[in-house]
């Protein structure tokens, strides 16, 4: 059986041999082990059902019943959840297996998977270079694998988009309550959403017909789940797309010229391009970066050194005791955005900072409404770089590396659906056309994005 | 931004800090701090705040005992537990 550049949903089609493919999936995780992107989980027993025992990857903030999951931190190493996440839940009872963890930023504090506490994942096409973040292991892995298998990312500004198009894979970012947050750990409640990252579109969507669906252990799921790979390959003519005035501006010459000629292609598809114009794209990243830092230290107030996690010797007020450990176990960034959190919900500073971006998300929403009564999808480089090399990232200031984000945060704010497709090349590394479409428009994006996929034909991963 | 008020966030977010980290932060809060005033210019006068992106509803379930965590696997994280109980520092 040749599995190599088999896609997930052919995996699930065809008769495979378990034993056989398990045996080769360990061995390739094992040489692709310098990459820093992975931790590898025993499987006591290989699920098979519905999804033919299908592999599937979580991101490291993704609980999964007895199974390592540290979000990226040393306050949570050696955590072993007692529970499933409502998706980890879904892939076993449907039949798939869960092999690995995939590396992340510190509680996905970061855009270029720089502040994992335990390695620095590197970007399969250059090695030099960063993931992104902050799914970055799991964008990284898509690209690497060459096994069939399906990765489950989650985003609050853009980690899941801006790994996929640094590493030249597909995410998806569903709306905002499409899938449980039950047993993920969470970053910021109003804006975590889990998706899956894989080589192709199909196993995307694939991936979100698993894991979509109301849940009562999660009160935002809304509970509007359908057949998203039912949407593929059906006609796109007519889609008005709508390309957002400064998304191409602020971006590197090269990548917006190569993102405007992925939408010449959507036009020989049938597609209509309009330019509009759109007026809170500049207020979306401090607002963004008031937001999930203060919704984050709440959140974070969790991690106190008692029941799971980094401990001592339990000596001292309770007081003392919980900001040594979390002075020691918390990474750089982590204490930075918590400290920010903390700032902008203080009495006096609250109104200023936390409420009036609140207002302004509103603003952000109220925007992309009005620009969806107009075109359909939004199209625009997912970022404004191509993978930055890992030292250059590192010399940034906080300011400068949360600029990356600048071409997700809205969307992200706004909770609509996004998906991120490889649409060509700068500097031989991967750059990733962006569609973007109102609440729950899922199966637009991804009917688009399969129509170009199939125009563009396949792309050559690295080999490793 | 005064050492005090860096001290002051440090303590209510339960976080201790070297006097390297707090030079840091001083020094990164007040930069980020300052990018974060441009929503000043923004009018929001009759703009109501958005806690979610969509509308969340309020949903109750029926007030029934439900199977839970066993209180073993529950404890299984920690070394500091007595009689079933979490064990944690003194409140004073």
């Amino acid at each position: 059986m040749k599995y190599s550049g088999m896609t997930a949903r052919s995996f699930v089609e065809e008769d495979v041999d378990h034993s056989d493919f398990y045996t080769r999936l360990y061995e390739r995780m094992d040489e692709i082990k310098t990459l820093g992107l992975h931790r590898k989980l025993e499987l006591k027993q290989i699920k098979q059902g519905e999804l033919n025992g299908l592999p599937f990857t979580l991101k490291d903030s993704i609980c999964s019943k007895d199974d390592p999951t540290y979000a990226g931190s040393k306050i949570l190493e050696g955590y072993r959840p007692p529970y499933d996440a409502t998706v980890a839940m879904k892939i076993k009872e449907a039949g798939g297996n869960i092999f690995a963890k995939t590396h992340q930023d510190e509680f996905a504090f970061g855009t270029g998977s720089l502040n994992c506490a335990f390695t620095t994942p590197k970007n399969p096409w250059d090695e030099e270079r960063c993931c992104g973040g902050s799914s970055g292991g799991a964008a990284g892995l898509a690209a690497s694998l060459d096994l069939p298998h399906i990765n489950l990312g989650e985003s609050t500004g853009g980690s899941i988009s801006e790994p996929a198009s640094f590493c030249g894979v597909v995410g998806l970012t569903p709306t905002y309550g499409l899938v449980s947050r039950h047993g993920l750990i969470s970053f910021a409640n109003s804006l975590d959403k889990i998706g899956p990252i894989a080589r192709n579109v199909e196993d995307v969507a694939l991936g979100l017909d698993i894991i979509s669906g109301k849940d009562r252990k999660d009160q935002t799921t809304v509970g509007t789940s359908e057949k998203y790979t039912e949407a593929l390959g059906e006609d796109v003519s007519g889609t008005r797309i709508g390309l957002p005035e400064g998304y191409f501006e602020i971006s590197d010459e090269e990548v917006s010229e190569t993102v405007l000629k992925a939408t010449e292609e959507l036009e020989d598809l049938g597609a209509e391009i309009t330019k509009v114009k759109m007026d809170m794209t500049e207020a979306s990243l401090p607002t963004y970066y008031i937001l999930a830092p203060a919704e984050a230290s709440t959140n974070l107030a969790r991690y106190c050194g008692m029941r799971y996690g980094m401990e001592d010797k339990i000596e001292g007020s309770f007081k003392d005791y919980f900001s040594k450990i979390r002075g020691k176990g918390f990474g750089e960034e982590v204490k930075r955005r918590i400290m920010i959190g903390t700032y902008t919900r203080m009495a006096g500073y609250r109104d200023k900072y936390y409420v009036k971006a609140l207002k302004v998300r509103q603003k952000i929403i109220d925007d992309f409404k009005r620009v969806f009564k107009k075109v359909d999808i939004l199209a625009a480089p997912t970022a404004p770089i191509v993978a930055p090399k890992i030292e250059e990232l590192r010399k940034m200031k906080p300011v400068e590396q949360y600029k990356l984000d600048k071409l997700t945060a809205p969307v992200n704010l706004a909770g609509m659906p996004q998906i991120s497709i490889p649409c060509g090349f700068h500097k031989k590394m991967p750059v990733g056309l962006h569609l973007m479409a109102d609440h729950f428009h899922e199966k637009s994006i991804l009917k688009l994005a399969h129509a170009y996929e199939n125009r563009r034909g396949k792309i050559d991963y690295p080999g490793i | 931004m005064k050492d005090e008020e860096i001290d002051r966030v440090a303590s209510t977010a339960s976080i201790r800090l070297t006097e390297e980290e707090k030079k840091l932060f001083k020094k990164d809060m007040e930069n980020i701090l300052e990018w974060f005033s441009r929503l000043d210019e923004i009018d929001t006068q009759d703009t109501e705040p958005a806690f979610h992106p969509i509308d969340v509803k309020n949903e109750m379930r029926e007030d029934k005992v439900e199977e839970s965590l066993d209180r073993d696997e529950a404890m299984k994280n920690t070394k500091n537990k007595e009689d079933g109980f979490f064990k944690g520092p003194r409140i004073r």
